[in-house]
This record gives C-alpha cells, structure tokens and sequence, in this order.
C-alpha cells in the first residue's frame, strides 16, 4: 500500500494529461476542475459486497417497474402507494413519454445509486441516479494508472478486477440494440466529462458521435461513420432528455436530434437510459422507494434510505417542524447538493424562514436525518487525515442487473461538510471489492 | 345533425438563404374522434418528400415527420380535406392526470394565484370554467407581436396582451388550479385567416371547448387538429435545418360549413 501512496501526485498528473475533469456551476458561472484523486482505496469485503450487490439489484429492479407502471397503467398511483402530485409535479416527468415502451421494457439500463457507511456499519441510500449517472470511468482509469504505477499492491491485495466495465456497457447497450451500431452520444468536447464518454466509446468498442454526425430518416436513426451513413441500433446518450430531441422537446436545443422520439417510438432505436427516467430518481419520490420495493416484488427492502420525513404527511410535517434544527432540508427541486441545507447551520430566523417556505409548500420539501457516515483515510500532504465518502454503486441491467464490482468513491475535502456531491468540490477514490 | 366543414390550410416557410437537412414534424393533421369523422383529407409538401412517417405522440395527436436532404429555399405544407363535426357523438373518457398539473407554460404564480383567489367557483367545474374564460378574456388586450410561443401564462398575464395562445395559457393555469381538468387545443375555426387556440376543460367524462380569445364556446364549428397540456406539448409545425438562413412564415386558412 506504501508503494501506491507514494504515487498520489504522478496519478495525478496522469490523470491531468487525460483530461479526467468536471465542471461546476456556482453562481451562475461555469468551471471546469480536475477531480483530485486519493490513492486510499475504499475497501469491501467480498461478504459485504454480497449484500450490497443484492440490495442494489432489487432496488434497480423496482424502480424499472415503477418506470414502466407510471408511463402505462400507473398501478402505484391507483392503489394510493404513491400520491399523484409527487409524480406529476416532479421536473422528471414527462408526459411525451406517454405510453411508450422501451426495447425490452428496460428504462435503467445504467443506474447509479448512491449509497453511505453508517458507523453502525449499515449501508444507507441517499440518492438513486436513472438519467446519466456520471463517473464510473474514474475509478476506470484510477485503477488501469495504480496498476502500472504500482503492480506489486495488486499482487499483495486480492482486488476483483473492475476493468470489464467497457465490457459490461457493450452487453448492456447489445441486449437492447434493435439493429445496428452502438453509439455513445455526446454533447461535445466542450462538456465537462467529454474524457468519460471518449473513454467509454473506446472501452465498450462503441461509436462516439455528436449530434451533427446523427440524423433520423424514415423513423430510423443514423450515424454518419467513415463507411457512409450506418443505421443505430442503441443510444447511449449523454445529453439530458430535455435536449435530446428538438422537435420533441425544448425547441432551442442545438445538440439534440431532430425526430429522434420519431425513431424511439417506432422501436427502431434503443435510448440509454430511456427518456423520463428523472421521475424516478426524483428527490421526494425516493421516500417511497422501498414501498416500491415491497409494491412491485413484494419483498422487504435489503438497503434501507437514510431515515426520511415528508412534511407533506401531517405526522412528518409536525416531526419536521419540532426537529428541523437537526434535520437536513433538501429541495426536490434542485440538484447537485445546492438545495441541501443543514438546519444546524442555520440561525434561528433563518430556521424560522426555512419552516415558513415549508409551511407554504410542504411538498416542495424532504427531510433527512443526518446520518453520521464513516469517515476514510485521505492523504493531504504528508499526513492522513480523516473525511466524509461516499459511494457511488453502478448497476447494469441487460437480461438483470449486475453491479459493477467497483465504484466511485468521493470525499469531501472540507473537514466538517457531509457533502460529498462531486459538484461542491471534493475528489475521489479507486473502490475495492477484496476477493475475500 | 352537427355540420360538415371544408378545410383548407396552407404554410408557407420561406428561407432567406437555402438550408439543407430540413428534419421537421408536423401536427396540422384533423384529429379523429367521435365527435369529428374526416371524410378526405389530403397533405401536400413542398419540396416533395420520397419519406415522411406517419405516428402517434403521448398525447393522441397524429403527427407527420420527416426530412428534405437537399437544398431548398421554401417549405411549404398544404392541408385540404372535409370533416363532420358532431358533439352528440362524444364519448366519454377519463383525462389524463397530467392535464391537471401545472405545465411548463402555465406555471402558476402569485400574481395569477391572487387572481385565481378573486374569482367565483360555480356549481360545476364547466360553469367555473366559462366564467374563468370570460374573465381572462377581460384582462387581455389582443395585440398580436408582443408575445411568441415560448411566453408563458404568468408573462403573458403580467402584460394584458396578447394573442390567443396566451388566453389560453392563463385559462389552463386557472382551470388547473381549481382542479379541473384542462387542456389546450389547436385547430382552424370556421372562417378565413390563422389557425387559433382554445381550450378544452373535462367534466364528467367529456371535453367541452372554450375559447377565451372569443368569449364563446369552442364548439361544431372548429376543427381540432392536436392537444396538449400547453402549447409547446403541440406546436403545429417544428424544425430543424442547415443554414443560417431568416425565415419569413406566411399562413392561411379556410373553414367553410358545406
């Protein structure tokens, strides 16, 4: 382990030259960053991962038929598991997807779902992430770097390999291809994880292309490839669904694909992850995720939510209001950790403001225990210093899930901050999964 | 009984400059119901297309896309056909829940919540509605040009004016917020001119139109051609091309009772 540690800052510079950023926006402005990385790996027993992988694969396999419940029949609305407003308020719904059915009623072909280490040892989910869950190509490439820096650490400690990733992505978009060519659709070089998805192409032997490379004609979708114009059997998109198709949805979009939904709605092209996947990862609809669990498989949940209250409930909203000093608030209309607040770190009149707003719009709100997660080893310097991580688990579905056996771990850099959202600062680490 | 129309609607895009690539969707096709039998109907574009596709969206509408490769510097899209309009024929249906739910051009704001507050609740959600209608259709000034397709109801009700879109833009926040299901439709009423806009609210299984602009009811004598929950659910043409080119939109339309 000494040997890899001593490689922190070449990792780095590897990592550099590779172009292995992100970008933040904060205050109306956008950055790009290079993702620090940690050589500490986070480390689970093969046990432990047992547990996680079959936790995580009844989760994924929940929320795919909450999926296909709410745009068909919406059987969990009607037996009251879930209250209508919750699905039909959420920014992820959308209702152009409509009674469509994706190739093999498969919406979550690559889930993301991010968990925490309780110091009671129990993994929590904090958040699941259907749309484009970012990030399983650093600890990818962490891993591919630390082996060559450093061949002796994995000959000491017995690490699943998690280089079959490009693997797994190519049999994931294969099972849903409906003829043609696999290709990664990206937003362009000036998007933040342009080194993912160039990197991804590569691994899972798919065609990269942007939006002027890709057009629709007679309800098939077609790559412009040096062979001439190749129709597309699967899509794995890194544009958001509201830009995905201009004449679909947001009109201004000029990195989307005109008829694209023409295309998808014939069955003539598999979308990864499907279209209007966002009301499933919705912040308030997680609350009800393992009711989903229980709903659809009728089986009791193996990873438990962090502890959650929605003031929309008369008793959650009386518990809120007596407890918000120790709560976290979230917005469930917000992402990337912005609409997170602490009510500790509030003064009483902004407290006193916070419970006001959710007065005024109980639904607009969750509230969270703080769950006092472990802490891992980071290097700063010389010194090893202790800070928040999480974990972000990737799931593949093809014919049923498969968790990757690896993950991206972040940390916050900032000693006192629970955040751990790679879009307020932070860096990451490789994630073992040990052979025993 | 109900009445036979004759249709007629005719587009015209002309390109300051030519474009390429031309992918474009259009929804000026009669919806068929019950209530609305098409007898002819008959689409023509220019430039010719060897390949359009005919298909379905989310919300019912017909739609027709397709793609002109080569370059052009008009696209022109021409709609000629007869329907029967008749409301005794509807049948009833459930409406989709998200007709009750805030759309993305109909967000409610205060301002509209404190006018929605002002206002009377009738006995049934279609005596609410028609008042709702006449007293939107009171606020606005129809002056065309100040507001476009993406303006949304709290923009266009903050101003006073504008045209019917934006009538019915406030209509469906106010309906929505009094929890009647409401939808927005666009078609050719009987007469000479532009396509319009108006509204259909659901009662007891069955869409009744309103049209704010006109402080009527949109009844037999409009043909609907697609629905949404706002505008932007159902434009009537969109598209996408190669070219900074202007483009300059010319339209006209004909109902007439057989």
């Amino acid at each position: 382990m000494e040997a890899l540690l001593a490689h922190k800052d070449e990792i780095n510079e590897q990592l550099a030259r590779y172009g292995v950023k992100f970008g933040i926006y904060k205050e109306g402005s956008y950055n790009e960053r290079l993702f620090p990385f940690d050589p500490h790996p986070r480390m689970i027993g093969a046990e432990e991962f047992r547990q996680l992988e079959q936790g995580l694969a009844q989760r994924v396999v929940a929320l795919n038929n909450f999926l296909y419940d709410i745009y068909h029949e919406k059987k969990i609305i009607k037996d009251q598991v879930v209250p209508e407003e919750f699905v039909y308020r959420s920014p992820g719904y959308l209702a152009q997807c409509e009674g469509i059915t994706p190739p093999h009623g498969c919406y979550s072909h690559i889930s993301g779902i991010d968990l925490v280490l309780g110091k009671n040892g129990e993994w929590y989910v904090l958040e699941d992430n259907l749309r484009i869950p970012s990030g399983a190509s650093y600890p990818l490439i962490a891993r591919a770097l630390c082996r060559r820096c450093s061949p002796a650490t994995f000959q000491q400690h017995r690490v699943l390999d998690n280089r079959d990733y490009g693997k797994l992505l190519k049999h994931t978009m294969e099972h849903v291809n409906t003829g043609g060519i696999n290709v990664i659709f990206t937003p362009g070089r000036y998007n933040a994880a342009y080194f993912e998805h160039a990197y991804l192409a590569e691994q899972a032997g798919a065609v990269l292309a942007e939006s002027g490379d890709l057009f629709v004609e007679n309800r098939r979708l077609y790559c412009r490839t040096s062979c001439g114009a190749t129709q597309v059997g699967a899509l794995y998109r890194r544009v958001s669904d509201e830009y995905l198709d201009p004449l679909f949805f947001e009109a201004s979009s000029l990195i989307g694909i005109p008829n694209l939904m023409d295309a998808y709605m014939a069955g003539n092209v598999a979308i990864i992850n499907a279209p209007g996947n966002g009301v499933a990862d919705d912040k308030g609809i997680y609350y009800f995720v393992p009711r989903m669990i229980s709903y659809y498989l009728g089986e009791e949940p193996i990873l438990h939510n962090a502890p959650t209250y929605l003031p929309y409930f008369p008793e959650d909203f009386a518990y809120v209001m007596s407890h918000a000093h120790q709560l976290v608030i979230k917005d469930v209309a917000e992402a990337g950790g912005y609409g997170v607040i602490f009510g500790s770190n509030l003064t009483q009149e902004e407290l006193e403001e916070l419970k006001k707003a959710i007065t005024a719009a109980p639904r607009r709100f969750i509230a969270q225990e703080v769950v006092d997660f472990q802490d891992l080893p980071v290097s700063e310097g010389e010194a090893t210093v202790e800070r928040k991580a999480d974990l972000r688990a990737f799931v593949l579905t093809a014919e049923s899930p498969v968790v990757w056996p690896s993950g991206l771990t972040r940390f916050s850099r900032n000693p006192d901050s629970f955040v751990v959202n790679s879009s307020q600062g932070g860096g990451f680490k490789d994630t073992w999964i040990l052979c025993h | 009984m109900g009445r036979s129309l004759d249709f007629y609607f005719d587009t015209e895009l002309k390109f300051s400059q030519p474009v390429a690539e031309h992918e474009f969707l259009l929804r000026c096709l009669p919806a068929e119901a019950p209530e609305q039998q098409i007898e002819t109907q008959n689409l023509t574009l220019l430039p010719h297309c060897a390949v359009t596709s005919r298909g379905k969206d989310a919300f019912g509408n017909a739609y027709c896309a397709g793609r002109i490769e080569e370059k052009h510097e008009v696209f022109r899209y021409t709609l000629e056909g007869r329907g029967h309009r008749d409301d005794s024929l509807r049948k009833k249906s459930e409406a989709a829940p998200f007709y009750l739910y805030p759309s993305p051009l109909t967000q409610p704001t205060r301002e509209i919540e404190e006018f929605f507050a002002t206002l009377p609740q009738k006995d049934s959600p279609l005596a609410t509605a028609q008042l709702f209608s006449a007293r939107v259709h009171q606020h606005f000034t129809y002056v065309p040009g100040h507001t476009n397709v993406s303006t949304s109801a709290v923009e266009a009700f903050r101003l006073g004016i504008g045209v019917c879109q934006d009538y019915v833009h406030v209509l469906l926040a106010l309906c929505r917020l009094a929890k009647i299901p409401a939808r927005y439709v666009s078609g050719l009423p009987i007469g000479e001119g532009a396509s319009h806009a108006w509204a259909e609210v659901w009662e007891d299984g069955l869409w009744y139109g309103l049209d704010p602009t006109r402080d009527c009811p949109a009844d037999e004598s409009y043909l609907k051609f697609c629905v949404g929950r706002d505008y932007s659910d159902c434009p009537l043409e969109r598209g996408m091309f190669t070219g900074g080119a202007d483009q300059t939109q010319t339209v006209f339309m004909k109902v007439t009772v057989v």
